[in-house]
């Protein structure tokens, strides 16, 4: 499964039977569900939409228990255009993120979903000193020497305009 | 479907010039580049693109006999230096009237994992040779490294032909999309070049600035009593410590890395005991991409040039050692 296709389809831009013949595939592909889930994840948390609520995730889950071929449209609802099968791929979308996030926090059993908030903190203090910390590591391969941190040099600048 | 893919994949094959590189000549290529960046006296300026924003600084490194010196300089926004005498690391911020040492920099350049464990560059990267193009007036040997899954993004060097010294680079994302660019525009290798150019310009008049010193304690072979179990392919631990944060008074925290060879993962561990203002998520901050999570009253944080997948994995895969 091309990583490329699935953005591409994430982001609603594959002709309708293209999108219908990748959801089809995703079946047989464990790892293209997975990368599919952890996409969503991790869009909706960066884009700092955790709707996740616990009440929602619950019944979604228990929703999608009996339905396990959630990525699949059914070939009855088979989409005839672009615009429909983007709003199939959205309700799929809602109920993946939510099986995604179920999978992730009882592995972990943290962070609870309530706790996960886009991290507004990006920009504190604290995370910059462990990107400081990080920016030792960096290979040099990327930039040579000591030039790699002119990448939080810039981000302090930005800040301040801010 | 797997019809068109292999279709897909014999165009993709043969619409490429570019020549791919066998493991031992990619691995040559990336030390040479690695120990050119050490090796070379030059002074330059370069760009840092990074999504809207470029930003222009100056370079400039020198090696004799008894050791290395570099500084970065930035020529644009807030005033900042990067002064590198061997293994201590200054930074000088006049606005904040601030000088942080780190006492132990540049333990590992590049390779960050010795050249067995490298062997796994070709297996998780493309790594082919291009045409050669001018960047800052040198000719340039372009190099290309496609990443074979979703763990890790593109790169693409350019390295002077004669001594190697990387005067361009572009990181990518599974798009292609330029995530940033760094690129000389204008360059001297060998330059004479003497001490008074990697100091500080501060120097003179910094005796009073706050002074900041962090240290760490990476003794070989430590062991913090955390690990990352089943990183993503091709990511293995290359270090781990304890260290402080900033400075002496500082709580401790602990620090491991991971790397494929060309990117690196850090994965701090800290103690935020009953704060409850510990945040848990992802974000990003230039094209470091970050991820928190807590488990009990430890907070720990994953970053890296890697996409969000990965450190979002490698958070998660963080664990206390069980005895």
């Amino acid at each position: 499964m091309e990583q490329e296709q699935l953005s591409a389809l994430m982001d609603g831009e594959l002709e309708a039977d293209h999108a219908d013949r990748l959801l089809r595939g995703m079946r047989d592909d464990p790892e293209a569900v997975a990368m599919w889930t952890q996409y969503h994840f991790i869009g909706d948390v960066l884009r700092g939409e955790p709707s996740l609520a616990p009440t929602m995730s619950a019944r979604l889950a228990a929703a999608l228990a009996a339905e396990p071929t959630i990525l699949a449209p059914r070939r009855a609802e088979r989409a005839t255009n672009t615009r429909r099968i983007s709003l199939q791929i959205a309700a799929s979308v809602a109920g993946v993120a939510v099986v995604g996030w179920l999978a992730f926090s009882s592995v972990n059993d943290q962070p609870k979903p309530d706790e996960v908030i886009a991290l507004a903190s990006a920009r504190d203090d604290a995370v910059r000193d462990l990107t400081r910390m990080h920016l030792e590591f960096s290979p040099h391969t990327a930039m040579p020497g000591v030039a790699s941190y002119i990448r939080t040099v810039g981000i302090n600048e930005r800040d301040r305009v801010r | 479907m797997r019809l068109l893919m292999a279709v897909a994949i014999l165009l993709a094959a043969s619409a490429t010039v570019a020549q791919e590189l066998s493991q031992a000549d990619a691995l040559g290529w990336l030390q040479r580049i690695a120990s050119a960046a050490r090796q070379t006296n030059y002074v330059g300026t370069f760009v840092y693109q990074h999504g809207d924003a470029v930003e222009s600084s100056q370079l400039v490194h020198m090696t004799d006999g008894h050791g290395e010196w570099e500084k970065l300089s930035t020529l644009e926004g807030r005033r900042c230096e990067v002064i590198r005498m061997n293994e201590e690391l200054r930074t000088y911020l006049p606005d904040l009237k601030l000088i942080r040492i780190e006492a132990r920099f540049g333990r590992r350049g590049f390779p960050a994992l010795p050249p067995e464990q490298l062997s796994g560059i070709t297996e998780f990267y493309e790594v082919r040779k291009a045409e050669i193009e001018r960047v800052a007036g040198y000719d340039a040997q372009i190099l290309q490294l496609e990443p074979k899954d979703a763990y890790r993004y593109g790169h693409k060097f350019w390295a002077e032909t004669s001594k190697g010294l990387l005067v361009k680079a572009t990181m990518t994302n599974e798009r292609h999309q330029v995530l940033e660019q760094f690129a000389f525009t204008l360059l001297e290798i060998n330059a004479p070049l003497n001490r008074d150019l990697v100091k500080s310009s501060f120097a003179a008049v910094a005796n009073d600035w706050k002074t900041v010193r962090s240290w760490s304690d990476e003794t070989p072979g430590a062991d913090t009593g955390w690990v990352v179990k089943n990183p993503p392919p091709g990511f293995r631990k290359i270090t781990e410590m304890r260290r402080s944060k900033d400075g002496d008074s500082a709580p401790m925290l602990t620090h491991l890395v991971l790397s494929d060879g060309l990117a690196a993962v850090s994965v701090f561990i800290e103690s935020v005991g009953a704060r409850r203002s510990a945040t848990a998520g992802a974000t990003q901050l230039g094209v470091i991409n970050i991820f928190t999570r807590k488990l009990g009253d430890q907070r720990i944080t994953a970053m890296g040039e890697a996409p969000p997948i990965t450190v979002m994995q490698i958070a998660n895969a963080t664990v206390p050692k069980t005895k």
